[in-house]
């Protein structure tokens, strides 16, 4: 055994022990200690002194990480967390803008007389559902008590004469039923409740001007 | 990290479930007390977020982690040592004149796996590590225990591969001494 060599190359043998030596120090290490015995003991020696250290493990305290975090918001130090409601509202951002903006013009040119499609639609589409267009601008065009907004049909219509129409009766019927109408019905009645000059809806006085929007089973007054 | 640090909670929480096991046992094996190594790990992570905009991707995010582990445990260390190290290296063992063959001490064959693995076993061997030099420790915990190459943890340390070989074979050795007669 040559101590010099033992000495020389101790680093080395750390190095090999660890896994770290580089392939010059491998293969003088294992050539040396192919021949000595005392560096053989002491490398057995180093591997079992890093497996106590390996071994030396603390375990994680269960509320380690509730504590690091709350240090970590009090200091202000977390970021926010982008929650996917953030992600939603943005990119809805640009409909809903535009969503917002449509509405402004209806509801604003519904004021100032501009845009027959609303009314005559809503007439329509409780038309189509009491069946008679002219009974429902009937009931649109009284001026009904507060409360019963439908209950007006019963009343002579406006500019047409006459008895009311089957339809008015029907539309009355149905709303004093309650039942039979929709919650969407209702919404459309309690718009038309609120119209005070229903004739900007048919400026010309011209039924037949609105005829386009009527249901199929609509009755000509 | 770099995520963290552009303001991604997400990120951190990823950073936090990857290292939070390294960087507890690395404080428990450098300061040796289970508490004060809780503390200091939470220091830690406190220290990491804090420095989150300090980090480049030019360095390996364990080596600048661990540079952040290591400065806060030794801060410790100071804390709680009165003044100097605690060991100095035995002269006998710190001779390069070649007339000396490794003076590695202790038991013939300590094998842990042939030794009562018990908090007994466990405080004498965290004891004999609290008796080496900080800057031997450091070397030895980062490389063998933590599995840092001599590259990374010379990276850590600030010094060179060769140091760290010279350290690491030293800190074994008082190692190994201070473990005569554990079998």
């Amino acid at each position: 055994m040559d101590r010099e060599e033992c000495r020389r190359l101790r680093e080395s043998l750390g190095a090999y022990a660890s896994g770290q030596a580089d392939s010059a120090e491998v293969r003088a290490v294992e050539s040396h200690l192919a021949g000595c015995a005392g560096c053989r003991s002491a490398l057995a020696m180093m591997r079992a002194a890093d497996g106590a250290l390996g071994r030396l493990e603390a375990d994680v305290p269960a509320d380690f990480r509730e504590k690091v975090f709350a240090r970590l918001e009090a200091e202000g130090l977390l970021p926010k967390r982008r929650s996917l409601f953030a992600y939603s509202i943005r990119w809805a951002a640009v409909p809903a803008a535009v969503a917002a903006a449509l509405l402004v013009f209806v509801l604003t040119s519904r004021e100032t007389g501009v845009g027959p499609l609303r009314a005559p639609q809503t007439g329509a589409q409780v038309a189509e559902r009491g069946g008679d267009a002219a009974a429902t601008r009937e009931a649109a065009s009284a001026r009904p008590p507060a409360g019963g907004a439908v209950g007006a049909p019963a009343t002579a219509p406006r500019g047409t004469g006459g008895e009311p129409g089957p339809g008015a009766a029907r539309v009355t019927a149905r709303a004093d039923s309650g039942g039979d109408l929709s919650e969407e019905d209702r919404e459309i009645v309690a718009w038309l409740e609120v119209l005070e000059s229903p004739e900007v809806f048919d400026p010309s006085g011209d039924v037949d001007g609105v005829d386009i929007f009527a249901g199929p089973d609509r009755e000509k007054g | 990290m770099l995520l963290f640090g552009g303001g991604s909670r997400d990120a951190f929480e990823e950073l936090f479930a990857r290292h939070h096991r390294r960087i507890v046992n690395f404080c428990y094996r450098m300061i040796g007390d289970r508490a004060r190594a809780e503390e200091a790990a939470q220091e830690i992570f406190l220290r990491i977020a804090r420095a989150a905009f300090t980090y480049r991707p030019t360095a390996r995010f364990t080596t600048w982690m661990f540079q952040i582990a290591r400065r806060t445990t030794l801060n410790y260390l100071r804390d709680e040592k009165e003044g100097g190290e605690k060991v100095s290296i035995p002269v006998g063992e710190r001779d390069d004149d070649g007339s000396q063959a490794p003076a590695l001490a202790g038991p013939a064959h300590l094998d842990p796996e042939r030794i009562a693995w018990n908090s007994e076993v466990r405080g004498k061997i965290l004891e004999a590590l609290g008796e080496i030099p900080e800057s031997h420790r450091s070397a030895l915990v980062l490389a063998v225990a933590e599995g840092l190459s001599y590259q990374e943890t010379a990276d850590v340390l600030g010094i060179t591969v060769q140091a760290v070989k010279s350290r690491v074979f030293r800190a074994r050795e008082m190692l190994m001494a201070r473990l005569g007669g554990l079998e």
